[in-house]
């Protein structure tokens, strides 16, 4: 028998979500384990100028594809909070 | 002493590499945990094994001259007569299918133990506790500092 423990697929579902073009920063992962199956919820912070409903997509897409390959489980759903959609820095005019 | 007659006597009937009527053979559950132990480390994708409270030990006992890790860490095994259960706590590496892993540990300690000690391996058991991250490099830290 196998087990992976919450925390190591929580762990590497927040790795696995930064892997995404245009997430970087805190991404942190919650993971229920039932069985051989995971629930995950993802909190995702995203940049102001970023497409939230576009870029929330390729995450859930890869996490699904990615969780279930690394862990072994498969991966039922992948909720995701958008947090702080904080604006960049902004440019500075003068050097 | 009724007992050890009865065994005596069963023995024979089913006998094994290790129990015979000339002897029996028993091997240590300490021997069967350091064979487990070194097959899974051998594994690429294994970072390590043990859980938490165990790894920080050994961080440690590292640090303490004259003293060597623990092989037998995150390993618990139950050794009969003739039959060996082993179940292991493992730390993977980030980016290794856990599944594929598993079966490859799974094989690897099945075959070092069935080898080495003519013991039937009848379970292992695996529980990944926890992921090495490619951004948690404690021990580069370390060794960094000399070069």
């Amino acid at each position: 028998m196998t087990t992976v423990a919450p925390r190591a697929v929580r762990r590497i579902a927040a790795h696995a979500a930064r892997e995404v073009d245009g997430v970087g920063g805190d991404v942190t992962a919650e993971a229920t384990v039932d069985g051989e199956t995971t629930t995950l919820d993802v909190r995702l912070p995203l940049a102001y100028p970023a497409p939230i409903a576009s870029t929330v997509e390729r995450v859930r897409a890869h996490l699904l594809g990615r969780t279930a390959e690394l862990t072994g489980l498969g991966t039922r759903r992948v909720d995701i909070t958008v947090a702080l959609a904080r604006p960049e820095q902004p440019k500075r005019r003068v050097r | 002493m009724t007992a050890t007659a009865e065994k005596n006597t069963v023995a024979p009937a089913t006998e094994s590499a290790l129990v015979t009527k000339q002897g029996t053979t028993t091997i240590a559950d300490t021997v069967v945990q350091k064979i487990a132990g070194l097959a899974a480390r051998e594994v690429t994708g294994v970072y390590d094994l043990g859980g938490g409270a165990a790894r920080a030990l050994s961080a440690i006992r590292d640090r303490i001259p004259g003293a060597s890790a623990s092989v037998g860490q995150g390993v618990t095994v139950e050794v009969g007569e003739k039959q060996a259960a082993v179940d292991l706590q493992i730390l993977v590496e980030y980016g290794v299918a856990i599944a594929d892993l598993a079966r490859a540990v799974r094989r690897n300690v099945i075959t070092a133990i069935e080898q080495m000690t003519g013991l039937e391996v009848v379970e292992v058991n695996i529980n990944v506790n926890d992921v090495h991250l490619p951004g948690d490099d404690d021990e580069t830290a370390t060794s960094d500092r000399v070069r």
